[in-house]
């Protein structure tokens, strides 16, 4: 039966050996391209734009 | 999440075997970066779990707070514009960081605030999610005893205990479901996010076609100010500063998504949008009826039997919702030294869960009377974060985090600048925290002039930007700490 600090050492060295995968880009998860923020930008700052436009001219 | 997603291999001991199911319970449940092979939500598992936890009904209680200041077009437009800036913010400060690199929104200020010092955002979160789940479970205690009282089922005197009673009984259910991890949160709110769908929609038509739009669109506000665009801005805010409290949560459910693109559209549409759609039955309900607590006007709007019908949709968003929250805080804390290791799962649990049960069983009164005050510190509180995490990965780190120094609490990790804080991430919060203050005051609700021009979250956003990208670039960087440009090594 391992100790609670021979557990947490065994721990630790999993997580060194997940956070040496983790080092290869390949474990990384996708980025936003160009084409995405300028996606979230319209929705997020311009949609809205023209909505509080529509909003105060309808009242 | 099983055993397999990890490859563990068949030949490993046993005791190797029992050792690396504990290091994915980990990754999964607590704060190690979960892999992409290890992501295992495709996109409709993550529209299911940000649909599920986008309709809340503390989205009632939202429209029900604008109801105060707007009528119902204008409210209609204020309340969805105010969501998708709210979630625009919170979705590029923390989406894209969790997704890269598996890690939930705690880790992802370690490079902000210092290894130590993003004990401020567990705060934040825990605070945060702890307020929203009171609202949570508090609205359905109330209405279902509303719904016992009008029933004829109990007495008036009673409502309140009962209120009491049901909220409890609740926790225990959430609890119940919380504790079976990343695999309950995922399971359950598939079919939870469809039955409040189909529910909401229902709920929605019903009073559309019992109360009549004319009905609704002639409801005036009740705290209106006779500045109608003061009024409009402060619909405006009221959706901003909400929308971005679901900074705590993104970093849990997004780090299972396997691509940035996957999950912009669950994050924009799905807790944003959804978020202000929502909140728009709460505008209309309590515009036609003159009450803005959800939990009166369902059954008013509603009557008896659909107002049963009502209860039964706020009982499976708000479980569904709160599940999500106390998942997210749990990850939360057991990024503390201190509890990773020592505390298990159901105990974080538990110490998510104690203030909702405290307040639930003797402050709903109190804490319901200051909802508002609530929402706007969420403004106060958020927006400057959201604003740190902004600069700091874009323009300073660009896109780049150095994932050992994530988990690494001594001198020798890139995020330790002075005993494991950043103190231009603090400073530059204060500021945000003070020019929020100054321009809305969530206590009084006092405004100074500029905040019907500009707001309060957007305006705190871009200073707080500013004096960051200041302090970093004309101290921090210059002192050698915090690890920029190293991103490459």
């Amino acid at each position: 039966m391992a100790t609670k600090d021979e557990e947490r050492a065994e721990l630790e060295a999993l997580l060194a050996e997940r956070l040496k995968l983790a080092k290869d880009p390949s474990y990384e998860g996708e980025l936003l391209s160009s084409g995405d923020q300028l996606l979230l930008f319209t929705i997020g700052i311009i949609v809205p734009i023209v909505l509080l436009a529509i909003g105060w001219v309808v009242k | 999440m099983s055993a397999t997603n990890a490859g563990t291999t068949p030949t490993a001991p046993q005791g190797k075997a029992a050792v690396e199911r504990e290091a994915l319970h980990q990754a999964a449940e607590g704060s190690w970066p979960v892999l992409p092979q290890e992501r295992n939500w495709g996109t409709v598992g993550l529209f299911a779990v940000t649909l599920s936890a986008g309709i809340a009904a503390w989205s009632y209680s939202i429209g029900g707070a604008v109801s105060w200041y707007l009528n119902a077009s204008m409210g209609t437009f204020a309340m969805i514009a105010g969501a998708l800036v709210g979630m625009y913010f919170v979705t590029l400060a923390a989406m894209p960081i969790s997704v890269k690199y598996g890690i939930d929104t705690i880790a992802a200020c370690k490079p902000q605030y210092g290894s130590f010092g993003a004990a401020f955002g567990i705060a934040a979160q825990y605070l945060s999610i702890v307020g929203w789940n009171c609202i949570l479970i508090i609205l359905l205690g109330r209405a279902t005893a509303n719904i016992l009282v009008a029933g004829g089922v109990i007495d008036k005197v009673w409502d309140y205990r009962v209120s009491v009673i049901v909220t409890l009984v609740t926790l225990a259910i959430v609890y119940w479901m919380v504790i079976g991890g990343a695999d309950s949160v995922r399971n359950n709110s598939i079919w939870i996010a469809v039955a409040v769908t189909i529910a909401g929609l229902m709920v929605l038509t019903v009073l559309l076609v019992k109360e009549g739009w004319g009905t609704v669109a002639a409801g005036k506000p009740a705290y209106a100010s006779g500045d109608l665009h003061l009024d409009f801005t402060l619909g405006f805010e009221i959706l901003v500063a909400t929308v971005l409290s679901w900074w705590p949560y993104m970093g849990g459910v997004m780090r299972m998504g396997k691509s940035s693109r996957q999950a912009l559209m669950p994050s924009m549409i799905c807790l944003g949008m959804i978020t202000g759609v929502v909140a728009l039955i709460g505008l209309y309900a309590s515009l036609a009826t003159g009450d803005p607590d959800p939990s009166v006007f369902f059954v008013e709007v509603l009557g008896i039997w659909m107002g049963v019908i009502a209860i039964i949709f706020i009982a499976l968003a708000n479980i569904g919702t709160a599940i999500v929250g106390i998942y997210a805080s749990a990850i939360g804390l057991k990024q503390i030294p201190a509890l990773q290791y020592r505390l298990s799962y159901r105990w974080t649990a538990v110490i998510v869960m104690a203030p909702v049960i405290v307040v639930c069983a003797f402050f709903q009164t109190v804490f319901m009377a200051h909802i508002l005050t609530f929402m706007y510190f969420l403004g106060l509180v958020f927006a400057p974060i959201c604003a740190v995490q902004i600069v700091d990965y874009y323009l300073f780190r660009k896109n780049i985090l150095h994932l050992p120094s994530l988990f690494d609490y001594s001198k020798e990790g890139r995020y330790y600048f002075w005993a494991g804080v950043n103190p231009a991430g603090f400073i530059a919060t204060g500021v945000g925290f003070a020019l929020y203050y100054w321009l809305l005051n969530p206590v009084t609700y006092a405004q100074h002039f500029p905040f019907k021009w500009i707001s309060a979250s957007v305006p705190t956003i871009i200073v707080t930007g500013i004096v960051y990208a200041l302090l970093t670039r004309f101290w921090i960087i210059p002192m050698k700490k915090g690890g920029y440009g190293l991103e490459q090594t």
